[in-house]
């Protein structure tokens, strides 16, 4: 397979780096006034065209992480801070695979909690404070949070410790989880990662 | 004392020359992105923090921010000040950050702030400038998306010359001073700052001179910002 093109000459913010009917604009490149610029400081990197007949791709990467905020649509990695009636309020840790730099209020709201029986959600019995949940990123929410969702079978609690023993709980299904020294069930909102769940009960 | 004679200043630099211009990137390791920028005996340390979110009085917006603080070190200056950010500093602060804001693509952070720390470790005279241009290498070293670099200069109006970053002693008997603070490839001015009497002509000369001096001032900024990049892996490889 033929080798990507690609350039190691380090290119600086501000430079310009081809005419925009060239390739596409990709990450940490910008365009303007026909011209397509690099917003950071980093080496660039060309990617075939993603489609037939399509414009390559022209990318500048830099060292370790950029800076990142949260965004629509991103899949979030949250702390429950705070349960309330209504809302749970999280702090934003992770934006995919990546941990931020500092952590960004979020708030999951009842009607955001799962896709089924809206009404009948009951915040206590889907969250704790310090539990550790997946969730989506709904909008960029009001001045003091972004609005989170965890309205799919993949989002949900991911790691919870029993009130009692503080074990981790093992998930045993949709909305109960297991203290494996107690073996008392509790109540969450369980994200499905990965296979099914443990081997005590089936879907 | 004798008066420096035409086309030569009292340290030994020409008209339009700047003085010693070093500039490091990565000097903090807790900050995002940092850089230390000396011009002469003006040496300035800048840290890039963030992105994290907005105060919620500052109420919602969908665009990003720029947070500028400086700090003079007590000892940076000939008479001691006290600790504490007293009124010029947080004006000095503001003309800082009206001057980076617009090189910056704050609507890819919504509802974030960088915060950009400065102080100011020996006040050689022309400091705004140096702390314009050591924040924007910072920035850059952040990975933080910008339009452009933006570096700055100041000019000094006195006898009838216009003196290119004029030092503590020639600031101090200037008749007139201009801050010019642009992006060069888009070659847009982000902060204009006049103080004094200016003549049209004056005025249009001293642009010319401003101008020239910040294209060189940015290969210098860019040269720093490389050397930083190079010196590790090419993540593509």
């Amino acid at each position: 397979m033929a080798a990507t093109a690609s350039s190691t000459t380090p290119v600086c913010a501000g430079d310009r780096l081809s005419a925009s009917d060239a390739y596409e604009a990709g990450e940490g490149v910008y365009v303007r006034d026909g011209f397509l610029f690099a917003g950071v400081v980093g080496h660039k990197r060309i990617e075939p065209p993603p489609v037939e007949g399509g414009k390559p791709v022209l990318h500048v990467t830099t060292r370790g992480t950029q800076p990142l905020v949260p965004k629509p649509g991103d899949i979030v990695t949250v702390k429950i801070t705070r349960v309330a009636q209504t809302t749970a309020t999280a702090l934003i840790v992770c934006v995919g695979r990546q941990a931020l730099s500092t952590e960004f209020k979020g708030a999951i709201r009842q009607q955001d909690v799962r896709a089924t029986e809206i009404d009948r959600v009951i915040m206590y019995d889907c969250f704790r404070p310090g539990d550790i949940v997946r969730a989506e990123v709904l909008s960029l929410g009001d001045a003091r949070s972004y609005y989170l969702s965890t309205a799919k079978n993949e989002l949900g609690v991911v790691y919870a410790r029993s009130a009692a023993a503080g074990a981790p709980l093992v998930p045993t299904g949709w909305v109960t989880m297991q203290c494996p020294d107690t073996q008392t069930v509790e109540k969450r909102k369980v994200a499905k990662v990965g296979g099914g769940w443990g081997s005590a009960t089936g879907k | 004392m004798e008066t420096s004679t035409s086309g030569s200043r009292v340290d030994g630099r020409g008209l339009e020359e700047f003085r010693t211009v070093f500039i490091k990137t990565r000097v903090l390791s807790q900050a995002k992105g940092s850089a230390y920028v000396e011009f002469g005996t003006s040496k300035v340390m800048v840290g890039v923090f963030g992105p994290r979110q907005s105060e919620v009085r500052l109420g919602f917006t969908d665009r990003g921010r720029v947070n500028c603080e400086v700090r003079f070190t007590s000892f940076s200056a000939n008479k001691l000040a006290k600790l504490g950010q007293t009124q010029s500093d947080s004006l000095v602060a503001q003309a800082m950050q009206q001057a980076l804001e617009p090189s910056v693509q704050l609507e890819k952070f919504p509802k974030a702030v960088f915060d950009v720390s400065a102080m100011v470790l020996e006040a050689g005279g022309s400091d705004l400038p140096v702390l314009i241009t050591a924040a924007s290498v910072a920035l850059a070293d952040a990975g933080v998306e910008l339009y452009d670099l933006v570096p700055a200069v100041q000019l000094s109006k006195q006898a009838g010359q216009l003196l290119l970053d004029p030092s503590l002693e020639e600031s101090g008997a200037e008749e007139g001073s201009l801050l010019v603070s642009l992006m060069p490839e888009p070659n847009e001015v982000t902060s204009l700052t006049v103080r004094g009497l200016w003549a049209d002509s004056e005025m249009r000369d001293g642009l010319e001179l401003a101008l020239g001096a910040c294209g060189q001032l940015k290969t210098a900024m860019r040269e720093a910002l490389l050397a930083a990049v190079e010196g590790e892996e090419d993540p593509a490889k």
